[in-house]
Protein backbone atom coordinates (compact mmCIF):
# COMPACT_ATOMS: atom_id res chain seq x y z
CA UNK A 1 0.00 0.00 0.00
CA UNK A 2 2.70 2.54 0.94
CA UNK A 3 4.07 1.27 -2.33
CA UNK A 4 1.07 2.29 -4.14
CA UNK A 5 1.20 5.88 -2.55
CA UNK A 6 4.67 6.28 -3.16
CA UNK A 7 4.51 5.98 -7.16
CA UNK A 8 0.68 7.37 -7.54
CA UNK A 9 2.17 10.90 -7.36
CA UNK A 10 4.18 10.42 -10.66
CA UNK A 11 1.60 8.49 -12.58
CA UNK A 12 -1.07 11.56 -11.63
CA UNK A 13 1.77 13.52 -13.06
CA UNK A 14 1.24 11.34 -15.97
CA UNK A 15 -1.87 11.56 -16.03
CA UNK A 16 -1.84 15.45 -16.49
CA UNK A 17 -0.08 14.72 -20.20
CA UNK A 18 -2.72 12.01 -20.97
CA UNK A 19 -5.39 14.35 -19.92
CA UNK A 20 -4.03 17.14 -22.13
CA UNK A 21 -3.03 15.08 -25.22
CA UNK A 22 -7.00 13.98 -25.16
CA UNK A 23 -8.54 17.04 -24.44
CA UNK A 24 -6.81 19.23 -27.24
CA UNK A 25 -6.97 16.62 -29.82
CA UNK A 26 -10.68 16.59 -28.98
CA UNK A 27 -11.18 20.14 -29.24
CA UNK A 28 -9.25 20.47 -32.81
CA UNK A 29 -10.09 17.45 -34.46
CA UNK A 30 -13.82 17.27 -34.02
CA UNK A 31 -14.11 20.56 -35.65
CA UNK A 32 -11.43 19.99 -38.53
CA UNK A 33 -13.27 16.57 -39.25
CA UNK A 34 -16.10 18.53 -39.62
CA UNK A 35 -14.60 20.60 -42.23
CA UNK A 36 -12.41 17.94 -44.13
CA UNK A 37 -16.34 16.34 -44.36
CA UNK A 38 -17.94 19.03 -45.82
CA UNK A 39 -15.24 19.79 -48.27
CA UNK A 40 -15.69 15.88 -48.89
CA UNK A 41 -19.49 17.07 -50.21
CA UNK A 42 -17.78 19.60 -52.28
CA UNK A 43 -18.18 19.78 -55.77
CA UNK A 44 -14.50 20.34 -56.85
CA UNK A 45 -13.14 17.22 -57.73
CA UNK A 46 -9.71 18.59 -57.02
CA UNK A 47 -10.57 19.43 -53.46
CA UNK A 48 -12.22 16.19 -52.62
CA UNK A 49 -9.07 14.17 -54.32
CA UNK A 50 -6.87 16.24 -51.95
CA UNK A 51 -9.13 15.37 -48.72
CA UNK A 52 -9.39 11.92 -49.96
CA UNK A 53 -5.66 11.21 -49.90
CA UNK A 54 -5.29 12.95 -46.24
CA UNK A 55 -7.92 10.36 -45.30
CA UNK A 56 -6.76 7.67 -46.96
CA UNK A 57 -2.77 8.27 -45.52
CA UNK A 58 -4.15 9.18 -42.24
CA UNK A 59 -6.01 5.69 -42.10
CA UNK A 60 -3.75 3.98 -43.11
CA UNK A 61 -0.67 4.46 -41.23
CA UNK A 62 -0.30 3.45 -37.53
CA UNK A 63 -0.52 6.61 -35.45
CA UNK A 64 2.59 5.89 -33.77
CA UNK A 65 4.39 5.99 -37.30
CA UNK A 66 2.40 9.53 -37.86
CA UNK A 67 4.32 10.76 -34.50
CA UNK A 68 7.34 9.78 -35.29
CA UNK A 69 7.31 11.32 -38.36
CA UNK A 70 6.16 14.38 -37.31
CA UNK A 71 8.09 14.92 -34.64
CA UNK A 72 11.58 13.04 -36.08
CA UNK A 73 11.07 12.84 -40.05
CA UNK A 74 9.50 16.57 -40.31
CA UNK A 75 12.97 18.28 -38.42
CA UNK A 76 15.11 15.95 -40.11
CA UNK A 77 14.07 16.77 -43.36
CA UNK A 78 14.44 20.52 -42.28
CA UNK A 79 10.44 20.95 -42.93
CA UNK A 80 9.57 22.00 -39.65
CA UNK A 81 10.54 21.43 -35.99
CA UNK A 82 8.19 21.07 -33.34
CA UNK A 83 8.65 20.88 -29.61
CA UNK A 84 7.51 17.02 -28.42
CA UNK A 85 3.94 18.35 -26.93
CA UNK A 86 3.10 20.00 -30.24
CA UNK A 87 3.96 17.73 -32.76
CA UNK A 88 2.20 15.05 -30.47
CA UNK A 89 -1.09 17.01 -30.40
CA UNK A 90 -0.62 17.99 -33.75
CA UNK A 91 -0.48 14.67 -35.30
CA UNK A 92 -3.56 13.52 -33.09
CA UNK A 93 -5.26 16.12 -34.38
CA UNK A 94 -4.65 15.49 -37.61
CA UNK A 95 -4.96 11.55 -37.32
CA UNK A 96 -8.78 12.29 -35.23
CA UNK A 97 -10.10 14.70 -37.94
CA UNK A 98 -9.28 11.99 -40.54
CA UNK A 99 -11.69 9.45 -38.51
CA UNK A 100 -14.37 11.85 -37.74
CA UNK A 101 -14.49 13.36 -41.25
CA UNK A 102 -15.23 9.75 -41.98
CA UNK A 103 -17.97 9.37 -39.48
CA UNK A 104 -19.08 12.98 -40.36
CA UNK A 105 -19.81 12.13 -43.98
CA UNK A 106 -21.69 9.02 -43.12
CA UNK A 107 -23.83 11.08 -41.13
CA UNK A 108 -24.63 13.69 -43.83
CA UNK A 109 -25.26 11.14 -46.06
CA UNK A 110 -28.14 9.73 -43.87
CA UNK A 111 -29.57 13.13 -43.98
CA UNK A 112 -32.75 13.13 -46.59
CA UNK A 113 -32.94 15.37 -49.33
CA UNK A 114 -35.81 16.20 -47.93
CA UNK A 115 -34.41 18.05 -45.17
CA UNK A 116 -33.11 20.48 -47.35
CA UNK A 117 -35.93 20.64 -49.29
CA UNK A 118 -38.13 21.36 -46.71
CA UNK A 119 -35.55 23.94 -45.41
CA UNK A 120 -35.28 25.71 -48.75
CA UNK A 121 -39.14 26.40 -49.73
CA UNK A 122 -39.51 27.89 -46.08
CA UNK A 123 -35.93 29.95 -46.96
CA UNK A 124 -33.48 29.12 -44.66
CA UNK A 125 -29.96 30.15 -46.43
CA UNK A 126 -27.41 27.49 -46.76
CA UNK A 127 -25.82 28.50 -43.66
CA UNK A 128 -29.40 27.98 -41.51
CA UNK A 129 -30.09 25.33 -42.98
CA UNK A 130 -26.97 23.95 -42.09
CA UNK A 131 -26.56 24.66 -38.44
CA UNK A 132 -30.76 24.57 -37.12
CA UNK A 133 -31.55 21.45 -39.26
CA UNK A 134 -28.55 19.46 -41.00
CA UNK A 135 -26.39 19.78 -37.87
CA UNK A 136 -28.15 18.86 -35.21
CA UNK A 137 -29.38 15.55 -36.92
CA UNK A 138 -26.21 14.62 -37.82
CA UNK A 139 -25.06 14.88 -34.21
CA UNK A 140 -27.41 12.44 -33.24
CA UNK A 141 -26.37 10.11 -35.80
CA UNK A 142 -22.71 10.37 -35.37
CA UNK A 143 -22.91 10.27 -31.64
CA UNK A 144 -22.44 6.68 -31.43
CA UNK A 145 -19.45 6.35 -33.30
CA UNK A 146 -17.75 9.49 -32.11
CA UNK A 147 -18.18 7.93 -28.41
CA UNK A 148 -16.29 5.08 -29.45
CA UNK A 149 -13.35 7.27 -30.92
CA UNK A 150 -13.41 8.94 -27.82
CA UNK A 151 -12.63 5.47 -25.99
CA UNK A 152 -9.91 4.65 -28.08
CA UNK A 153 -8.17 8.66 -27.79
CA UNK A 154 -8.24 7.99 -24.45
CA UNK A 155 -5.85 4.53 -24.90
CA UNK A 156 -3.93 6.19 -28.27
CA UNK A 157 -2.82 8.74 -25.97
CA UNK A 158 -0.55 6.55 -24.40
CA UNK A 159 1.03 6.37 -27.98
CA UNK A 160 3.11 10.17 -27.14
CA UNK A 161 5.46 8.02 -24.48
CA UNK A 162 7.65 6.82 -28.06
CA UNK A 163 8.92 10.44 -28.10
CA UNK A 164 9.43 10.74 -24.64
CA UNK A 165 6.79 12.71 -23.53
CA UNK A 166 6.04 11.87 -19.96
CA UNK A 167 2.44 10.33 -19.96
CA UNK A 168 0.52 8.31 -17.72
CA UNK A 169 2.00 4.91 -19.56
CA UNK A 170 5.01 6.27 -19.55
CA UNK A 171 5.29 6.99 -15.88
CA UNK A 172 3.99 3.31 -15.25
CA UNK A 173 6.98 2.14 -17.07
CA UNK A 174 9.33 3.97 -16.01
CA UNK A 175 8.06 3.24 -12.15
CA UNK A 176 8.28 -0.52 -13.46
CA UNK A 177 11.60 -0.60 -14.38
CA UNK A 178 13.26 1.09 -11.74
CA UNK A 179 11.31 -0.70 -9.21
CA UNK A 180 11.26 -4.03 -10.83
CA UNK A 181 7.41 -4.98 -10.31
CA UNK A 182 3.97 -5.07 -12.18
CA UNK A 183 2.13 -3.12 -9.66
CA UNK A 184 2.99 0.24 -11.49
CA UNK A 185 1.29 -1.35 -14.45
CA UNK A 186 -1.81 -2.67 -12.56
CA UNK A 187 -2.34 0.70 -11.77
CA UNK A 188 -2.11 2.31 -14.93
CA UNK A 189 -4.13 -0.57 -16.48
CA UNK A 190 -6.74 0.39 -13.44
CA UNK A 191 -6.57 3.90 -13.84
CA UNK A 192 -7.42 3.32 -17.90
CA UNK A 193 -10.06 1.62 -16.95
CA UNK A 194 -11.26 4.62 -15.13
CA UNK A 195 -10.61 7.31 -17.52
CA UNK A 196 -12.73 5.35 -20.42
CA UNK A 197 -15.69 4.19 -17.82
CA UNK A 198 -15.51 8.12 -17.45
CA UNK A 199 -15.39 8.62 -21.36
CA UNK A 200 -18.27 5.88 -21.95
CA UNK A 201 -20.68 7.10 -19.61
CA UNK A 202 -20.13 10.75 -20.50
CA UNK A 203 -21.00 9.90 -24.07
CA UNK A 204 -23.72 7.43 -23.64
CA UNK A 205 -25.36 10.74 -21.52
CA UNK A 206 -25.10 12.63 -24.36
CA UNK A 207 -26.54 9.78 -26.58
CA UNK A 208 -29.18 10.21 -23.94
CA UNK A 209 -30.06 13.41 -24.31
CA UNK A 210 -30.39 13.63 -27.76
CA UNK A 211 -32.27 10.70 -27.80
CA UNK A 212 -35.67 12.40 -27.08
CA UNK A 213 -36.52 12.00 -30.79
CA UNK A 214 -36.59 10.07 -33.58
CA UNK B 1 -53.18 34.69 -58.29
CA UNK B 2 -50.56 32.88 -59.81
CA UNK B 3 -49.86 32.93 -63.64
CA UNK B 4 -47.77 30.25 -65.86
CA UNK B 5 -45.92 31.39 -69.33
CA UNK B 6 -44.55 28.53 -71.78
CA UNK B 7 -42.89 26.80 -68.94
CA UNK B 8 -41.12 24.11 -70.57
CA UNK B 9 -38.84 21.13 -69.03
CA UNK B 10 -36.95 18.89 -70.40
CA UNK B 11 -34.64 16.14 -69.49
CA UNK B 12 -31.70 15.79 -72.30
CA UNK B 13 -33.93 14.98 -75.23
CA UNK B 14 -37.04 14.13 -73.02
CA UNK B 15 -39.14 16.36 -72.93
CA UNK B 16 -41.13 16.70 -69.78
CA UNK B 17 -43.74 19.49 -70.61
CA UNK B 18 -43.64 22.26 -72.94
CA UNK B 19 -45.15 26.17 -73.24
CA UNK B 20 -47.43 25.11 -70.85
CA UNK B 21 -49.51 27.73 -69.50
CA UNK B 22 -52.10 28.31 -66.61
CA UNK B 23 -53.56 30.86 -64.73
CA UNK B 24 -54.93 30.42 -61.14
CA UNK B 25 -57.13 33.21 -59.95
CA UNK B 26 -56.83 33.90 -56.45
CA UNK B 27 -58.27 31.79 -53.90
CA UNK B 28 -59.06 29.05 -56.40
CA UNK B 29 -57.88 24.94 -55.94
CA UNK B 30 -56.46 23.67 -59.20
CA UNK B 31 -55.57 19.99 -59.07
CA UNK B 32 -53.40 18.69 -61.12
CA UNK B 33 -54.20 14.97 -61.93
CA UNK B 34 -52.37 12.22 -63.88
CA UNK B 35 -50.85 8.97 -63.51
CA UNK B 36 -47.13 8.84 -62.02
CA UNK B 37 -43.46 9.31 -64.34
CA UNK B 38 -45.64 11.86 -66.12
CA UNK B 39 -44.08 14.86 -64.63
CA UNK B 40 -46.69 16.31 -62.12
CA UNK B 41 -43.81 16.54 -59.31
CA UNK B 42 -41.01 17.42 -61.74
CA UNK B 43 -43.66 20.36 -62.32
CA UNK B 44 -44.40 20.87 -58.47
CA UNK B 45 -41.17 21.53 -58.37
CA UNK B 46 -40.72 23.60 -60.80
CA UNK B 47 -43.29 25.69 -58.64
CA UNK B 48 -41.81 25.30 -55.09
CA UNK B 49 -38.38 26.70 -56.84
CA UNK B 50 -36.19 23.72 -55.49
CA UNK B 51 -35.93 22.73 -59.40
CA UNK B 52 -34.76 24.96 -62.64
CA UNK B 53 -36.74 25.66 -65.56
CA UNK B 54 -36.12 25.82 -68.72
CA UNK B 55 -38.16 28.72 -70.65
CA UNK B 56 -41.31 30.19 -68.99
CA UNK B 57 -42.21 32.70 -66.45
CA UNK B 58 -44.08 32.66 -63.24
CA UNK B 59 -45.90 35.26 -62.05
CA UNK B 60 -47.26 35.44 -58.54
CA UNK B 61 -49.43 38.40 -57.38
CA UNK B 62 -47.88 40.73 -59.91
CA UNK B 63 -44.42 39.29 -59.07
CA UNK B 64 -42.30 37.22 -60.79
CA UNK B 65 -41.13 34.13 -58.87
CA UNK B 66 -37.07 33.07 -59.37
CA UNK B 67 -37.05 29.82 -62.09
CA UNK B 68 -33.72 29.29 -61.56
CA UNK B 69 -33.60 26.25 -58.98
CA UNK B 70 -31.99 28.82 -56.60
CA UNK B 71 -35.47 30.83 -55.42
CA UNK B 72 -35.05 32.71 -51.40
CA UNK B 73 -37.87 33.47 -50.56
CA UNK B 74 -40.69 31.36 -49.28
CA UNK B 75 -43.73 32.58 -51.33
CA UNK B 76 -45.12 29.47 -52.40
CA UNK B 77 -45.39 27.27 -49.32
CA UNK B 78 -44.47 23.94 -50.31
CA UNK B 79 -46.63 20.27 -48.29
CA UNK B 80 -44.45 17.79 -49.25
CA UNK B 81 -46.04 13.91 -49.88
CA UNK B 82 -43.13 12.85 -46.91
CA UNK B 83 -43.77 16.12 -44.90
CA UNK B 84 -40.06 16.67 -44.10
CA UNK B 85 -40.66 18.17 -41.00
CA UNK B 86 -37.70 18.64 -38.31
CA UNK B 87 -38.08 15.69 -36.20
CA UNK B 88 -35.53 17.29 -33.47
CA UNK B 89 -38.05 20.11 -32.97
CA UNK B 90 -41.61 20.50 -31.47
CA UNK B 91 -44.50 20.89 -33.60
CA UNK B 92 -44.61 24.59 -32.88
CA UNK B 93 -40.98 24.96 -33.05
CA UNK B 94 -41.26 23.52 -36.95
CA UNK B 95 -44.07 26.04 -37.11
CA UNK B 96 -42.00 28.99 -35.48
CA UNK B 97 -38.50 28.54 -36.54
CA UNK B 98 -38.89 30.14 -40.14
CA UNK B 99 -40.62 33.07 -39.36
CA UNK B 100 -38.28 33.61 -36.59
CA UNK B 101 -34.90 32.84 -38.12
CA UNK B 102 -35.92 34.15 -41.71
CA UNK B 103 -38.79 36.98 -41.36
CA UNK B 104 -36.97 37.83 -37.76
CA UNK B 105 -40.40 37.59 -36.04
CA UNK B 106 -40.33 37.94 -32.61
CA UNK B 107 -40.44 34.73 -30.63
CA UNK B 108 -43.73 36.05 -29.06
CA UNK B 109 -44.93 37.06 -32.12
CA UNK B 110 -44.09 33.95 -33.89
CA UNK B 111 -45.56 31.40 -30.66
CA UNK B 112 -48.84 33.08 -31.15
CA UNK B 113 -48.81 32.80 -34.91
CA UNK B 114 -47.70 28.97 -34.91
CA UNK B 115 -50.23 28.40 -31.79
CA UNK B 116 -52.85 29.91 -33.79
CA UNK B 117 -51.85 28.26 -37.02
CA UNK B 118 -51.82 24.97 -35.11
CA UNK B 119 -55.22 25.59 -33.11
CA UNK B 120 -56.96 26.41 -36.52
CA UNK B 121 -55.94 23.13 -37.67
CA UNK B 122 -56.89 21.13 -34.86
CA UNK B 123 -53.42 20.20 -33.79
CA UNK B 124 -53.78 22.44 -30.48
CA UNK B 125 -52.87 19.49 -28.46
CA UNK B 126 -50.04 18.02 -30.28
CA UNK B 127 -47.75 21.54 -30.22
CA UNK B 128 -45.43 20.06 -27.80
CA UNK B 129 -45.12 16.91 -29.47
CA UNK B 130 -42.31 15.97 -31.30
CA UNK B 131 -42.97 14.83 -35.30
CA UNK B 132 -42.47 10.92 -34.62
CA UNK B 133 -45.11 10.76 -32.00
CA UNK B 134 -48.00 11.83 -34.03
CA UNK B 135 -49.52 10.37 -36.89
CA UNK B 136 -49.83 10.79 -41.46
CA UNK B 137 -52.39 12.84 -41.17
CA UNK B 138 -51.81 15.14 -37.73
CA UNK B 139 -47.86 15.39 -39.60
CA UNK B 140 -49.10 17.05 -42.75
CA UNK B 141 -51.34 19.51 -40.97
CA UNK B 142 -48.19 20.48 -39.43
CA UNK B 143 -46.38 21.10 -42.84
CA UNK B 144 -50.10 23.05 -43.47
CA UNK B 145 -49.68 25.03 -40.49
CA UNK B 146 -45.53 25.32 -41.44
CA UNK B 147 -45.78 26.05 -44.94
CA UNK B 148 -48.69 28.98 -43.71
CA UNK B 149 -46.62 30.42 -40.88
CA UNK B 150 -44.37 32.42 -43.69
CA UNK B 151 -47.55 33.86 -45.33
CA UNK B 152 -47.14 32.28 -48.87
CA UNK B 153 -49.17 33.73 -51.26
CA UNK B 154 -50.00 30.43 -52.75
CA UNK B 155 -49.82 26.53 -51.27
CA UNK B 156 -48.74 23.60 -53.54
CA UNK B 157 -48.87 20.16 -52.38
CA UNK B 158 -47.49 16.95 -53.64
CA UNK B 159 -49.90 14.12 -53.24
CA UNK B 160 -51.79 15.33 -49.80
CA UNK B 161 -53.35 11.75 -50.05
CA UNK B 162 -50.56 9.27 -50.36
CA UNK B 163 -50.43 7.06 -47.22
CA UNK B 164 -53.25 8.27 -45.40
CA UNK B 165 -56.73 6.56 -44.67
CA UNK B 166 -59.92 7.17 -45.56
CA UNK B 167 -60.57 9.61 -42.61
CA UNK B 168 -57.48 11.47 -42.42
CA UNK B 169 -58.30 12.13 -46.23
CA UNK B 170 -61.59 13.38 -45.32
CA UNK B 171 -59.66 15.80 -42.74
CA UNK B 172 -57.69 16.68 -45.34
CA UNK B 173 -60.48 18.00 -48.00
CA UNK B 174 -61.78 19.60 -44.56
CA UNK B 175 -58.72 21.71 -44.22
CA UNK B 176 -58.27 22.73 -47.90
CA UNK B 177 -61.89 23.93 -48.59
CA UNK B 178 -61.27 25.52 -44.84
CA UNK B 179 -58.39 27.60 -46.25
CA UNK B 180 -60.22 27.61 -49.91
CA UNK B 181 -62.63 29.94 -47.83
CA UNK B 182 -60.48 32.05 -45.89
CA UNK B 183 -58.90 32.56 -49.95
CA UNK B 184 -56.16 30.95 -50.07
CA UNK B 185 -54.89 29.77 -53.06
CA UNK B 186 -54.07 26.17 -53.63
CA UNK B 187 -52.31 24.02 -55.89
CA UNK B 188 -52.80 20.30 -55.99
CA UNK B 189 -50.89 17.26 -57.24
CA UNK B 190 -52.33 14.17 -57.11
CA UNK B 191 -53.43 10.93 -58.48
CA UNK B 192 -56.07 10.62 -56.92
CA UNK B 193 -59.36 11.42 -58.64
CA UNK B 194 -62.09 10.80 -56.31
CA UNK B 195 -59.98 13.49 -53.93
CA UNK B 196 -59.13 16.07 -56.71
CA UNK B 197 -63.33 16.03 -57.34
CA UNK B 198 -63.71 16.68 -53.83
CA UNK B 199 -61.42 19.85 -53.61
CA UNK B 200 -60.80 21.41 -57.11
CA UNK B 201 -62.40 24.37 -58.74
CA UNK B 202 -60.40 23.15 -61.91
CA UNK B 203 -58.55 20.03 -62.80
CA UNK B 204 -55.68 19.88 -65.44
CA UNK B 205 -54.65 16.47 -66.51
CA UNK B 206 -51.39 16.53 -67.20
CA UNK B 207 -51.41 13.80 -68.83
CA UNK B 208 -53.69 14.79 -71.86
CA UNK B 209 -54.05 18.06 -71.96
CA UNK B 210 -50.08 18.83 -71.48
CA UNK B 211 -48.02 19.30 -74.39
CA UNK B 212 -44.97 17.46 -74.38
CA UNK B 213 -43.02 18.01 -77.89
Amino acid sequence: MDYIWSILPSLLDGLKMTFGVFGLTLLGSLPLGMVVAAALRSDLDVLRGIMNVYIWIMRGTPLLLQIVFVYYGLSLAQIATFPRFEAAVLTFILNYAAYFAEIFRGGFQGISQGQYEGAKVLGFSPFQTFKLIILPQVTKAVMPAIGNEVVNLVKDSSLVYVIGLGDLMRAGNIAAARDVTLMPYILVGILYLGLTAVATIVMRQIEHRLNYYR
Amino acid sequence: MLKIENLSKSYGNRTIFKNLNLTLPAGEVLAIVGPSGIGKTTFLKIVAGLLPADEGQMILDDQPLDLSGHRKDARVGVIFQDFNLFPQYSVLKNVTLAPQTVKHLRPQTAQALGEQLLSGLGLAAQMHQYPFQLSGGQKQRVAIARALAMQPGMLAYDEPTSGLDAESTQRVIDVILQLKEQGTTQLVVTHDLPFAKAIADRTLDFGNEVERG
